[in-house]
């Protein structure tokens, strides 16, 4: 499992953005810790290299660390607490220069699902596209263009398609999106989505930024093509999840 | 003469009541260009120090200056944390288990802490930082050792040099640290960091001028 630690001058900043994580991700076995503030009721705004280093070897201890951060001394204080660890446990943490909140969350869902620490970290650098998208429109956006084609060419006829409606009010947007994703993950199979309402392309869905590409809201006509051993088994499941509207 | 490890003690002393007398003033530098709390950070780390001095009074320079280096390190907070706990810690690594040294000993020292700086905070000359103050500083003194001028007055062509260099932030932009995100408006205004880099061996100095 990955773990994340959060680094903030903010402790209130640091806590409220591992509740928002925690609330997506929920996992037991995830381990998120914040590092944050300084003094003794970590009231101050500042950050603690020791504080980090400590983090960091709890973290270390059963899996890979995902570090998220704010502002530039956070940074200077977390590479500070890198470089007092020793090399191996150092080799298992990876600073990510993602967006503090949007990335956190990003990874949290990531983590969540037991991906890899590169998987993770590619998944928050993404988080920041899906806001940049719904603000700015298609045009400006970078979207994950190579993957997405490629992905593509690995969906051959034997995919089976399933057109259904999204229902719940909040469309496949943050906790939806993450539940989502989740059930993807539990089979043998992949999945690609094209937002027809919203006339976009076929999106290769790898995690939650690419669920976040499809701006499906409530009311919008998704095509679910599926292929992989457990296409059929997959499809039902997700099927289930839209009339259910999510839980919602 | 030599520089004695009670005169290291001495000079950190020193510098935790300047930090005491000043701190509003580099507070106020940091308003302008920051988050208004350079000398507070600073205040709090160096009062850590002096709490912590007596337990490593009697051990060597090294142990003593690691121990400043480490205490910073967790209590001062701002970019100015890891940076001054940099200049402090390879400073101590470099000296080692000495209880005096040679002046050139102390321009290594100075120069492996300012290399610790840079490596950490990846700032270079003209990036209105500390490190404006810190490079002039060692390169001054390592002339002076240089040129075989005796060591107080070595010391003062040093913190003279900071001290110049400090002013010359002034019309400088800032590319690193909290104060970039202002950009153009960083113009026109000190910066604190090379500020209490300059009253740091401003302070070196004054106690080691008869060394
Ligand atoms: N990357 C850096 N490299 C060198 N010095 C830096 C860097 N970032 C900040 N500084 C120094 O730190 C000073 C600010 O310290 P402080 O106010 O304690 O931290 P913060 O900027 O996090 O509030 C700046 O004036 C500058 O001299
Ligand atoms: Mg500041």
């Amino acid at each position: 499992m990955v773990n994340i630690l959060l680094v903030s001058h903010s402790y209130k900043l640091a806590t409220g953005t591992a509740e928002l994580l925690h609330q997506m991700a929920t996992s037991e076995a995830l381990k998120v810790r914040v590092a944050a503030g300084i003094g003794d009721d970590h009231e101050e705004i500042g950050t603690n290299a020791v504080e980090i280093m400590e983090a960091l070897m709890e973290l270390t201890m059963d899996g890979e660390v995902l570090v998220l951060m704010d502002l530039g001394s956070a940074l200077l204080s977390t590479e500070m607490a890198l470089q007092m660890l020793d090399e191996e446990t150092a080799a298992r943490v990876r600073m990510c220069p993602a967006p503090f909140v949007e990335g956190a969350i990003a990874a949290g869902v990531q983590a969540n699902m037991g991906s890899s620490l590169q998987e993770v970290y590619d998944e928050a650098m993404g988080a920041l596209d899906a806001k940049r998208k719904q603000i700015l429109g298609e045009e400006e956006t970078p979207v994950e263009e190579a993957a997405s084609v490629q992905e593509k060419e690995a969906i051959t006829s034997d995919g089976v398609e399933l057109r259904i409606t999204v229902t719940n009010a909040s469309g496949l947007h943050a906790r939806p999106a993450a539940t989502f994703v989740q059930t993807i993950k539990k089979h043998d199979a992949k999945l690609s989505v094209t937002n027809l309402t919203q006339g976009g392309e076929e999106v290769a869905i790898k995690g939650m930024i690419s669920v976040m590409m499809l701006a499906a809201r409530q009311g919008d006509e998704l095509i679910l093509k599926a292929t992989g051993n457990d296409r059929q088994a997959m499809l039902e499941e997700l099927e289930q999840l839209f009339l259910d509207n999510f839980g919602e | 003469m030599t520089i004695q490890r009670d005169d290291v003690l001495n000079w950190v002393r020193e510098y935790a009541q300047v930090i005491e007398d000043n701190h509003e003033m580099l507070t106020e530098l940091d308003r302008e260009i920051g988050d208004a709390d350079h000398g507070a950070n600073m205040r709090r780390g160096f009062k850590a120090v002096l709490e912590k001095l007596p337990t490593v009074e009697d051990k060597d320079i090294g142990t003593i200056l690691k121990t400043v280096g480490m205490t910073l390190l967790s209590k001062v907070g701002g970019a100015g944390g890891p940076l001054y706990s940099t200049i402090f810690m390879k400073a101590g690594m470099t000296i080692g288990a000495k209880m005096e040294m040679e002046l050139s000993d102390w321009a290594q020292a100075l120069e492996a802490g300012i290399a610790g700086v840079a490596t950490l905070g990846k700032a270079q000359l003209n990036d209105k930082t500390m490190l404006d103050a810190l490079y002039p500083a060692l390169d001054a003194l390592k002339q002076a050792i240089a040129d075989g001028v005796p060591t107080g007055d070595a010391l003062k062509r040093s913190a003279e040099a900071a001290h110049q260099g400090m002013l010359a932030t002034v019309p400088l932009m800032a590319r690193k640290g909290r104060a970039s995100y202002l950009g153009e408006r960083s113009i026109g205004h000190q910066d604190p960091g090379a500020t209490s880099t300059t009253l740091l061996l401003e302070s070196v100095a004054r106690i080691w001028a008869d060394c």
